[in-house]
């Protein structure tokens, strides 16, 4: 038992011996402190201080900032949070995702009523810049907190730009959540962008019931996004979308999407498609496309 | 010849890094420069001299770009997604796959993916025979990183054949050829039932692993190996036919990048360098040398350099070993050849930092052996950090020879319009043995079995603290091992909803079972493949000895069996006499696999509020409530407003009643047993602006560490394991808490109140969120 009155915490984790769980090293003026696991000092986690945050929030690199930023994960600095916030809307990809990531690690200064999160969701709802509109969707998504999901779901099916639309979606994705529908809704866009967003996210998050909204678009006019939907149809094991993959490996007009079609052939080892993938090995005008009919008659 | 020459840039072909950065480190200011200043080798006409200096007559080499104009508009990615070194997501079109021949500056340079003008490249490797080259590419934005070979020499129609060995909905980078036909890489692909495949940070770059496929076959003999929730990157064939690679460890405090080594197949997973200290952070980018066992490579720290750092030698070589320290494999057979304990590091290149300031000279990336024993490698001059990307100027990587002999650098090609990575000798080079393959199949349906021979034997040197110990030794300790914790882990990104888990660095924690220990200190245990673990030997009272801090996996099918709990790595490692098979083996694995992933969730897992509330609410809040307790105050005082706000902390109230408080970062309301019984410890992380006031109780729970948790001490526990009657802390002085005060705890109630401060003190697990896992196999099952 220790009986203190009025001492910074500093003097009291060094008079009291306490155990510190920030274990912390910085080539950039933070603070190193007891290291609890015996762990050799090249090995040990470090703490960016806040003044680093702050200086490198205003004007450092992005390497800079996603490293400030990711050893800030424990470093309590309010402050911090008014330099870190128009992050969000920084050029840089990665510069947004990290200031997220790190803001989503607070509640205090975030998550409070008109704070940053709520000032996300609004600026998602109604901000007359497409782009911020856009970078709000993002970083709902990073925040990966719930109420971005109907925020998320609600731009993706009434907003009326491609670019904050596609944005909803791979927020859904980061999510984990297929928006109540929304996801598979977007498959049917009529932005291509949207679409191949959508794809992506349907492709990562753990359930996913679109496979036939996902079907369909093998006989969408973009190559890139037939290419991605049989991707998507083969990540999600979509066997019976076996006729409609086969019709695109023997006859797209895009080379991509017939090799993406073989190797989707080859991951669903249907026996009936060994003929067609026996032909397309010796006859596809595309040596690519005749690499991945050899690969999927291997897999059958 | 060299393609878009522009006239020669002035470096002379041998100059000491320092003096070359003085010379030509012109302070670029823009992308404008890389035209001004576009160099390669040279523009001369070719040469009928087909000597190059290096011992070598042609190099495969990446170039990737860093400046792309569209329509007009110019941008200069000068890190991109290539800041840590565990990063591979970044592209950038117009990259190309190149040889140079005559390896030297004057030479030719033929690009090998003239048809892929928008792709990006992510590691490449020469075959055993120097005829064919495997790489990783992106053809385009929307594409993936997958796997591809080229013959090295021209097709009958004069062009370059180039085959798609994998595809699909993931990233393939970092190949490297193995024996018998098979290409070692990292992949992103998902295939557990955990859940999207964030790392640990849960950042949104998919966490990579490593896996083979066949040269022939491609994706149709693709191999999966177990994951880690950290990144496993640059991936390097050992002589002795393993593979080895770097990988990102981070549990608890430990934030580092180690050495790691596996069987072709992904058995055995084990480390053969980083542990016990080294020169940097990160040990990145790694060669065998001509020796074995000593490799090369980039000694840096995880981020801020771009993949770039010193150049370091790792001689991991058994020293005490004769055998071992020649160039005999056959005659290495069975000699412990390789001693992780005491791994020595040379930096070669002492001018250059190992941390991630500016560096006064430069940096390299991607060194390799050539036949001579001098390095292959790139170079940049200047800072090679954030500061080239704040000044908007690449690092300008060029193809350099450095002979550890004079420390110099000798150039042998530059592109200022690009960067040059990736260097490798097209020379034919011996095929390690082909090692044979345990197990080949990725069925989930087959459990893993893990155990060890004796887990007293060790070569820590360590004490242990807490409870019956006092400053004993590990090796001491140990051998009243009763049990072995198999932990179970899991990113927050597994628990939906939660960024955090508590108040440590620990991930999140579930306990697959306690497996019995034998009398000859075995023990076996089969568990879910793939998954990562890390262990804990638990005494008779189910406090953890020590926690193992490495994340380890199994494959479907196999078996990890280590010696004991870090035995000597050099010694015999054999069993005891009369040992084998040990009697753990005997009595057959206990099973910690056939649970379902559910059920796991549900009755294995430490949610505060979900399993440990109830028994404090049941046994120990009646006494220890709001009523009762005293509270100190935390006064907390805002930087930015100057408003001071005071907190009232429990003493020690163990009822479930909210308490509103400052608390990581967060005014939020827990479970005044939680804040009651973290808050102490928690404090260490709270370091400005704040003031104490009253009296702070002991740590009352320390993550990671049941055993030096003073509420564990307090209530004091009866040996289970067996019940023979002691206890943890003597009992005269410690008696039993509450049983001194007439209430009864029973042993399973307070092995769950102590367990979770073993784990780490997470308030939450996956249990008390909102997790699902994947309903089917993600690899072979049907996932919609």
């Amino acid at each position: 038992m220790k009986t203190l009155h009025a001492l910074a915490i500093g003097t009291l984790l060094s008079a009291a011996g306490l155990f510190s769980a920030a274990d912390a090293r910085s080539d950039n003026s933070a603070v190193r402190s007891s290291n609890a696991t015996n762990a050799p000092d090249d090995q040990i986690e470090f703490i960016t201080s806040p003044d680093r945050i702050k200086n490198v929030a205003s004007n450092g690199a992005p390497m800079a900032i996603w490293e400030a930023l990711e050893h800030g994960e424990k470093v309590e600095c309010l402050d911090c949070i008014a330099s870190v916030e128009p992050l969000l809307y920084d050029q840089n990809a990665r510069t947004r995702e990290i200031s997220a990531w790190w803001l989503r690690r607070r509640i205090l200064g975030v998550f409070g009523s008109g704070e940053v999160y709520e000032r996300t969701v609004k600026t998602l709802a109604g901000d007359a810049s497409p782009q911020r509109r856009a970078y709000a969707a993002y970083a709902l998504g990073e925040f990966l907190a719930p109420p971005g999901i109907t925020a998320c779901a609600t731009a993706l099916t009434r907003d009326a730009d491609g670019s904050v639309r596609a944005a909803a979606a791979s927020a859904l994705g980061r999510l984990n959540d297929d928006g109540g529908g929304a996801l598979a809704t977007a498959l049917a866009d009529s932005d291509a962008r949207v679409k191949v967003a959508a794809l992506n996210s349907a492709g990562r998050i753990n359930v996913f019931s679109g496979a036939a909204n996902l079907a369909a678009l093998a006989g969408d006019g973009d190559a890139t996004v037939r290419r991605r939907a049989v991707e998507v149809l083969e990540s999600l094991h979509v066997k019976d979308s076996v006729a409609s993959v086969l019709a695109l490996a023997k006859n797209d007009p895009d080379a991509t999407v017939r090799a993406a079609a073989c190797h989707a052939l080859g991951s669903f080892a249907d026996a009936s498609t060994q003929a067609p993938l026996t032909s397309i090995a010796a006859n596809d005008t595309s040596s690519l496309v005749r690499d991945q009919a050899k690969i999927a008659l291997r897999r059958l | 010849m060299a393609q878009d020459l522009a006239p020669a840039f002035p470096p002379p072909p041998t100059v000491p890094a320092m003096k070359r950065f003085l010379s030509y480190a012109a302070p670029a200011t823009a992308f404008g420069l890389a035209a001004a200043f576009a160099v390669t080798s040279g523009a001369c006409g070719k040469s009928t001299d087909e000597s190059t200096g290096i011992g070598v007559s042609s190099i495969v080499f990446i170039k990737r770009q860093h400046t792309v104009t569209d329509n007009g508009a110019t941008s200069v990615d000068v890190a991109g997604g290539n800041g840590q070194v565990l990063d591979y997501e970044r592209y950038v079109p117009g990259g190309s796959l190149n040889m140079l021949s005559p390896a030297r500056p004057d030479g030719t340079v033929k690009n090998l993916t003239v048809d892929f003008p928008q792709a990006d490249f992510n590691g490449a490797d020469v075959s055993f025979d120097a005829k064919q080259v495997v790489f990783s590419m992106k053809t385009s934005g929307t594409d993936h990183y997958h796997l591809y070979t080229a013959q090295l020499d021209t097709g009958a129609d004069g062009k370059i054949e180039v085959h798609q060995k994998t595809a699909g909905d993931y990233d393939d980078i970092n190949p490297v050829y193995m024996p018998g036909g098979r290409i070692v890489f990292v992949t992103n692909q998902m295939y557990t039932a955990m859940g999207t495949r964030a790392d640990e940070y849960e950042h949104g770059r998919v966490v990579t692993q490593l896996a083979t496929v066949s040269v022939d076959g491609g994706d149709a003999d693709r191999h999966l190996f177990s994951q880690n929730l950290s990144h496993t990157v640059a991936p390097f064939l050992r002589k002795d036919g393993r593979i080895a690679y770097s990988r990102w460890e981070h549990l608890g405090p430990v934030n580092d990048v180690k050495i790691f080594v596996a069987n072709p197949d992904g058995t055995n997973m084990l480390a053969i360098g980083g542990q016990h200290g080294k020169p940097s952070n990160a040990l990145f980018s790694l060669r065998e040398t001509n020796d074995p066992n000593v490799m090369i490579g980039i000694g840096t720290t995880r981020s801020r350099t771009i993949h770039a750092g010193a150049l370091i030698k790792i001689d991991a070589r058994n020293q005490n070993d004769a055998v071992c320290m020649g160039k005999d494999l056959k005659a290495m057979e069975g000699h412990a050849c390789v001693d992780e304990e005491n791994v020595k590091y040379t930096v070669l290149t002492p001018d250059v930092p190992t941390g991630n300031g500016p560096s006064p000279v430069g940096r390299y990336r991607e060194p390799s052996s050539l036949p001579d024993g001098r390095i292959l490698t790139s170079w940049a001059d200047g800072p090679v950090n954030d500061l080239s990307e704040q000044s908007i100027t690449p690092p300008d990587f060029g193809i350099y020879v450095y002979d550890p002999g004079t420390g110099k650098n000798q150039l042998v090609y530059n592109d200022r319009n690009t960067w040059e990575l990736n260097a490798l000798a097209v020379a034919p080079r011996s095929e390690p043995p082909i090692i044979g393959d345990i197990q080949r199949n990725a069925d989930a349906t087959q459990p893993a079995k893990i155990g060890s021979v004796d887990v007293t034997q060790t070569s820590l040197k360590e004490q242990v603290d807490g409870a019956q110990f006092k400053a004993t030794d590990l090796a001491v300790a140990l051998k009243g091992a009763r049990r072995v914790r198999v932990i179970e882990g899991f990113s927050s990104e597994a628990a939906k909803g939660v960024t955090m888990f508590g108040l440590t660095m620990h991930e999140g924690a579930a306990v697959l079972g306690e497996a019995r220990v034998e009398k000859d200190g075995s023990w076996l245990a089969s568990i879910p493949p793939y998954l990562p673990v890390h262990l804990q030997p638990i005494d008779k009272f189910g406090l953890s000895i020590r926690s193992q801090g490495l994340w380890m996996q199994a494959m479907p099918g196999e078996t990890r069996r280590c010696i004991g709990c870090h035995e000597s790595r050099t010694g015999q490692g054999l069993p005891a006499f009369g040992q084998n098979p040990t009697v753990a083996e005997q009595r057959g694995p206990e099973d910690f696999f056939s649970k379902p992933i559910a059920n796991r969730v549900a009755e294995d897992e430490f949610g505060w509020d979900t399993k440990v509330q109830p028994v404090l609410t049941a046994k120990c809040a009646s006494c220890h409530n709001a009523s009762t307790t005293t509270y100190y105050e935390l006064t907390r005082t805002d930087p930015a407003t100057g408003v001071a706000t005071t907190y009232k902390i429990p003493y020690l109230d163990l009822s479930e009643t909210p308490v509103t408080v400052y608390y990581d970062k967060m005014v939020k309301a827990w479970p005044a047993s939680y804040v009651s019984i973290f808050y102490p410890a928690t404090l260490g992380m709270m370091m400005t602006n704040m003031k104490v006031t009253g009296i702070v109780p002991p740590n009352w729970g320390v993550p990671g560490s049941a055993r030096a948790s003073e509420l564990v001490k307090k209530m004091n526990l009866r040996a289970m394991d067996p019940p023979d009657g002691t206890f943890a802390w003597d009992i005269a002085a410690q008696p039993m808490h509450p049983e001194d005060k007439g209430v009864t705890v029973t042993d399973e109630e307070r092995h769950t109140i102590f367990v979770p401060m073993d784990l780490g003190g997470q308030f939450y697990a996956r249990q008390n969120t909102g997790f699902k896992p994947f309903t089917n196999d993600p690899v072979s099952g049907q996932k919609y």
